[in-house]
């Protein structure tokens, strides 16, 4: 990706991480708080994965610990109280971790900078995508699988969980064409600009599904007859299970 | 997004009762337990489905009121991203 590309996407990505903190602040759903930190880490890490500025281990430091952020924040957001995979997935990443930061050095100080070395280094980021954000569109689908026929639900909410899916699936294509990518970023290759489409289309669905705009909220909404609340008394329940 | 919507659609699913009666048991589960039921919070939720509504249900009765808070709490714990995602 070209570098004032990559500026735009961390900017945007530290915007949609601000949004979200105050929607904590909100709402006090406090997992959100380590979504938004991946977010923030996601967009240092870019900036550093590749052309002029091209520091991998800083790139990789940040974009791993995002990894692990991200696991966390899979937990919290649809395992609470259940069996999850996190245990394994936090230990299958240690390893894979560690080799990736030994890589990254080596080509940081110049022992070694041959594509090999840059494509293991980029390859072994693209496992740890996919084990984060692999379990995320699982966990993100089957979700949404059970409420897509909900009628109780309002159609923005709906709309969110298909923003997600698709910044997601776009993370996972990422993760694809990141290896194959060459490390002249000067070149126009197909995989790059491959990475810029993709990416945009990443940008924009996390923007709308995290910092959605009224407008699009009451337009996703426009066919939703909100239900007037009716508190009922006890009383009142007795009586309504009479006339059933 | 309003849960108790959602959950009461499932209550009444369960129970056979129509929607507001069951949000209304869900509602009053609520306020017995001094939170707020417009909250967004799961926790919130768990706490009044395994403390509460067992009661509630019996007083208006219904049957089998343990095998339908266990449903209802299975079904929000499978359903609890709705919290993050519809907030």
């Amino acid at each position: 990706m070209l570098f004032g590309f990559k500026i735009v996407f961390a900017v945007i990505q530290w915007i949609i991480a601000l949004a979200l903190i105050f929607r904590v602040k909100k709402t006090k759903l406090n997992n959100l708080y380590l979504l938004a930190f991946t977010l923030f880490l996601e967009g240092i890490g870019t900036m550093f994965l590749s052309g002029s500025l091209t520091i991998l281990l800083i790139a990789f430091i940040t974009l791993d610990i995002a990894v692990w952020s991200h696991l966390i924040f899979i937990k919290l957001t649809f395992y609470k109280d259940r069996k999850s995979p996190i245990s394994i997935l936090l230990a299958l990443t240690i390893p894979v971790t560690i080799v990736h930061w030994i890589l990254s050095g080596i080509y940081d100080i110049g022992l070694n900078t041959s594509f090999l070395l840059f494509f293991v280094a980029r390859l072994l980021y693209s496992i740890l995508t996919y084990i984060s954000y692999g379990w995320m569109a699982y966990s993100l689908i089957k979700s949404y699988l059970k409420i897509r026929n909900n009628k109780m639900l309002e159609p923005w909410v709906k709309a969110r969980y298909l923003l997600v899916i698709t910044y997601v699936l776009g993370k996972l294509l990422i993760g694809i064409l990141l290896p194959i990518s060459p490390k002249d970023q000067l070149a126009l290759d197909w995989s790059l600009m491959a990475m810029a489409f993709v990416s945009l289309i990443i940008l924009v669905s996390q923007f709308l599904a995290w910092v959605m705009p009224e407008g699009l909220r009451k337009w996703l909404n426009r066919n939703f007859t909100v239900q007037v609340e009716e508190i009922f008394s006890e009383e009142e329940l007795l009586k309504s299970l009479e006339g059933e | 997004m309003n849960a108790i919507s959602i959950f009461g659609q499932i209550l009444s699913e369960k129970i056979n009762l129509k929607l507001m009666p069951s949000k209304g048991v869900i509602r009053i589960a609520f306020v017995e337990a001094n939170l707020d039921p417009n909250t967004s919070k799961y926790v919130h939720y768990k706490k009044v489905f395994e403390e509460y509504l067992k009661e509630r249900l019996e007083r208006i009765g219904i049957e089998n009121t343990a095998d339908i808070v266990e449903y209802m709490i299975s079904e929000l714990v499978r359903n609890q991203a709705v919290f993050t995602m519809g907030s």
